[in-house]
């Protein structure tokens, strides 16, 4: 109790003395002006204080500016009060100078500039602010801001083209883009190109007029343009992954690129236990006992479409060699045009050991079939699995 | 709230002498080395860290089974994860502010300094407001230019929440949309964790944006469908259905309750953002169609106050406020980055509120039962100030491990058609290679931070390097924009020739040029000084079209070519 007592004394005296100390070192002699930046709002209230005013609005707005053009506005900030008014740059999220200023400092009466400059962005609206820290103890933050829209020469929605539901390879897909102008009543796609290689010729675009009322939806638009982007059956079943990239004639001719994502399906499709990940195209065995290999249950392949009775599996390449294919016979499925053939894939028991979970040394297995269908001729299933020593 | 020092400058003289001795006192009696910790008085938000942890490791298990693993609960230790008050002083800023280390970046200025400070005289309202909306993906600031510069982050948002109910303010949160704005399946993943996050975060209502409606319809009712008894999704759209209006999957309004009072909200998205979706699985009205039918509806359950969340443009969501006065505050994704100091009045009761892009701010509305003072309006800058939140932390976490387990095959980043050539056509040969040769720009090279951009991403907590939006900048062979690998590009953490930001992402690959100045294959003169001339890139180039593929505005804002050229200013061959 009386060690408890006397840490306790001990500590109440050194904090007393380690308070004066700080207090002094923070506030300092009684006598000086109060000069420095306003902290943590408790400023000091006695005394000739300073008084930081805005001249007008503590917001300007630039209306319409042209991309990539830079634009700048001026605050004036006067010392209305009886003391000297100090200012110094916070945070800001444009380029902010503070000017006529001899130490940062501001006599009583005296006004300094502020000024503020945005180079326009491709942000359609833009609003930027400067936070000013001053010694003002009534307004220790001023907060300035400029504002505005950035006009452009063009505008395309949308900015990507995204087949959400999958493209079924048979069957193709359609898709609009509107493409707007700001400055030209008239104007063209000069140009058009598809940029994904070898497929870019599964696409097709058709431009036509956008009518004014649709045109007139938009704020600011002039003209507009309708782009229908057709995908054309065939393509490998997977990913869809290309890029349209169009010249206008609008001043500046710029190209304009849209990327299409989304992905293809067949009429072929594989259907399987909660082992089976379709979206990839996957199964998933797991951790295999190696005396006991591993078999997938309840695998089956579904055709749809004209071309469903043509269809003749064949294994055409296996990785790694030791993985087993096993196909049923094709049975129509009652009621619909569906056929059904069942499959499996096996990895049969004492398989070498070792991962193969997707790296570069242990890629997941991959079984590629041949299926004699004349718009999904492949197939490729990817098989993950680890046979244990 | 924190003890405020009186102006008066005697009396502060006094109350600090006496408040150093308490805390000294309190030092020397305490066993405890963080009971000198000044935290809020109020009692402490509800949700702790271990119970978060379980929480989400209950929830994420339930997903797909095998690619995707169960979430085991990490333990996540964060010093600033405490409830502190929203109103807190500048000192306990700076613990929150604090890296994991316990050190502050070598740059730290105190975030209120730069930003200002916030609900500054408010006192204790009725109910706070808090709106946020197009987060556009960006559940975390990019920490290239340092976090502390940056704004936004699902974890700064859940600390002033935390720090709100810590004061006992009563919260109600409303996200006006846009969780996500790019589309595959990364994006599935990260709209997940998202809403998982604004679920943690007990959020009463929110929205969809376009973009998250380009995501595949099994995802989007997975994650908006709530598995929780008694527990309502928060989502709502009134005028946007999944696969149909007759059977709505979605609710069409919400009735939120906070602090005694109701909100009545309806959302729509604009038809500028309805033209982002092509998805035959969603279906759409025109907004003012679907108010018009749906807020009589509302308006019977007599709501204090009538919210309109409005994922669209300022043109739509002002025509929208002109058109319906009834609600008291349309929110809207409009506008730009950054909101407006107050919100702009439209009409006789309307209030036009914008929340700016990509979780950068949070607007919050404090409502009180005062005539004179009925309302108070924040724009809050998530900044440094807030620290970090470990329920946040492991949504983050969550998020990383499914990424690694589906790995860049799994993320259809790898397409069993094979890897896009890189533009020029050649493949990636790795920084050394280059740099047997041009010892000079190497040597320039290995000093900047290019040199051990992966090794960044690695250290993070949680680590980075299976996430296709950090590695398109971060190591060797990808399309920074278009966040893929190019064939023969860096694929994972073993092929330590294609980490870091290396010379090919500018002069683009090398592995011919490489080989022929070597005489490894035979080229004709002409092919080999077409080689050499592949590689060249002038400055003006990189500074027009190369730098800004990775210094852009989001990830580094502080970037001015000026200014970063001279520090990796470097010349051809020696």
């Amino acid at each position: 109790m009386r060690s408890t007592l006397t840490i306790a004394l001990v500590a109440a005296l050194l904090g007393i003395a380690l308070g004066v100390g700080l207090t002094w070192a923070e506030l300092g002699p009684y006598s000086q002006a109060p000069a420095q930046l306003a902290d943590d709002g408790a400023g000091v209230n006695s005394g000739p204080l300073p008084k930081a005013v805005v001249v007008g609005s503590d917001t300007f707005n630039f209306g319409f500016m042209e991309q990539d053009t830079k634009k700048s506005h001026t605050f004036q900030i006067r010392n209305q009060g009886d003391a000297p008014l100090t200012l110094a740059k916070g945070s800001t999220t444009c380029k902010c100078t503070l000017s006529n200023l001899k130490d940062d400092r501001l006599e009583p009466g005296e006004s300094a500039g502020v000024e503020l400059e945005w180079s326009g962005s491709p942000d359609e609206h833009f609003r930027h602010s400067a936070t000013i820290r001053t010694n003002d103890p009534s307004r220790p933050y001023l907060t300035l801001t400029i504002e505005g829209r950035v006009s452009r020469s063009h505008k395309i929605v949308p900015s990507e083209l995204i087949f959400s539901s999958p493209v079924n390879v048979g069957e193709g897909a359609k898709g609009m883009l509107r493409l707007y102008s700001f400055e030209s009543d008239q104007f063209d796609v000069v140009k058009h190109e598809f940029a994904g290689g070898p497929l870019a010729k599964f696409f097709e675009l058709r431009t036509e007029e956008m009518p004014a009322d649709q045109v007139a939806e938009v704020e600011g638009a002039k003209a507009g343009k309708i782009l229908n982007v057709s995908v054309k059956p065939g393509l490998p079943l997977g990913p869809l992954r290309q890029r349209i990239r169009l010249s206008l004639d609008v001043p500046g001719q710029p190209t304009v690129e849209v990327p299409i994502e989304g992905s293809v399906i067949g009429d072929i499709s594989i259907v399987g236990p909660a082992a089976w990940h379709d979206e990839f195209g996957l199964l998933s065995l797991g951790a295999i006992e190696r005396q006991q290999g591993a078999r997938s249950r309840g695998m089956h392949l579904l055709v749809k479409g004209e071309h469903r009775d043509e269809v003749k599996l064949k294994v055409r390449s296996v990785e790694p060699d030791f993985l087993k294919v096993d196909f049923g016979e094709p049975e129509p499925v009652p009621g619909q045009s569906v056929v059904k053939i069942p499959f499996t894939i096996e990895v049969p028991p004492n398989a070498p050991p070792g991962d193969h979970n997707n790296t570069i040394e242990r890629p997941f297995g991959k079984i590629e079939l041949d299926t004699g269908h004349p718009t999904t001729p492949r197939l490729q299933i990817y098989v993950n699995f680890t046979v244990g020593k | 709230m924190l003890y405020q020092l009186p102006h008066n400058r005697w009396l502060r003289w006094i109350s600090r002498c006496l408040l150093v001795a308490c805390s000294a006192l309190a030092v020397g009696c305490s066993k405890s080395p963080t009971s000198s910790r000044p935290v809020s008085a109020k009692p402490s938000h509800a949700g702790s860290a271990n119970e978060s942890q379980s929480k989400s490791a209950q929830t994420a298990s339930g997903e797909r089974s095998l690619l995707i693993p169960t979430v085991v609960a990490k333990p996540v230790t964060n010093a600033a994860d405490q409830p502190v008050s929203v109103q807190s002083s500048t000192a306990q800023k700076r613990a929150d502010a604090q890296n994991a280390d316990g050190t502050y970046g070598k740059d730290h200025v105190d975030p209120e300094k730069l930003n200002g400070p916030i609900f500054e005289k408010w006192p204790k309202p009725k109910v706070a407001l808090l709106f946020s909306g197009a987060q556009d993906g960006y559940i975390e600031p990019c920490g290239c230019a340092g976090l502390e510069n940056q704004k936004g982050g699902l974890s700064r948002r859940h600390q002033l929440i935390k720090r709100m109910q810590a004061d006992g303010w009563p919260v109600a949160s409303f996200d006006a949309g846009g969780l996500v704005k790019r589309y595959g399946r990364q994006q599935e993943l990260k709209f997940a964790a998202a809403v998982e996050a604004l679920k943690t975060m007990n959020y009463g209502a929110v929205t969809f944006g376009g973009a998250d409606l380009r995501l595949s319809l099994t995802e989007l009712i997975s994650a908006v469908t709530s598995v929780e008894e008694n527990k309502p999704s928060p989502f709502v759209a009134t005028n946007a259905a999944l696969v149909s209006f007759d059977d709505p999957l979605v609710a069409r309004h919400q009735i939120v309750e906070a602090g005694g009072m109701r909100f009545g909200v309806l959302a729509v998205i604009g038809q500028q953002d309805q033209r982002q979706v092509n998805n035959p699985e969603v279906q759409f009205k025109p907004a003012a169609n679907a108010i018009a039918e749906t807020l009589p509806i509302v308006q019977k359950q007599r709501p204090d106050k009538l919210i309109l969340l409005a994922h669209s443009t300022l043109k739509e969501a002002t025509e929208l406020a002109e058109k319906f006065g009834q609600f008291d505050y349309v929110v809207t994704t409009g506008g730009a980055d950054e909101p407006p100091a107050q919100a702009k009045k439209i009409g006789k009761r309307t209030q036009l509120i914008e929340v700016g892009h990509k979780g950068m701010y949070c607007v919050v509305l404090g409502l009180y039962d005062d005539r004179q003072t009925p309302q108070r309006y924040q724009r809050v800058p998530l900044d440094a100030r807030f620290g970090e939140s470990a329920d946040m932390q492991q949504v983050m976490v969550s998020y990383q491990d499914q990424l690694q387990a589906l790995g860049l095959a799994g993320l259809n980043l790898v397409p069993p058609t094979g890897l896009p050539k890189h533009t020029q056509g050649q493949n990636f040969i790795g920084s050394a290679t280059c740099g047997e040769c041009h010892t000079k720009a190497m040597a320039v090279w290995e000093k900047t931070p290019h040199a051990h951009a992966t090794e960044t991403i690695v250290k993070l907590s949680p680590p980075r390097h299976y996430d296709p939006e950090c590695l398109s900048c971060h190591v060797t062979g990808w399309d920074p924009q278009g966040y893929f690998p190019f064939a023969s590009g860096y694929l994972e953490l073993k092929q330590k020739h294609l980490h870091s930001n290396g010379c090919e992402n500018c002069h683009g690959p090398g592995a011919r040029h490489a080989a022929a100045q070597l005489g490894e294959i035979d080229v004709t003169d002409k092919e080999l000084k077409a080689l050499q001339l592949s590689m060249r890139v002038t400055k003006e180039e990189a500074k027009k079209n190369l730098c800004v593929q990775c210094h852009d505005q989001d990830n580094s804002p502080d970037y001015a070519w000026d200014t970063y050229w001279p520090q990796v200013e470097h010349k051809g061959k020696d």
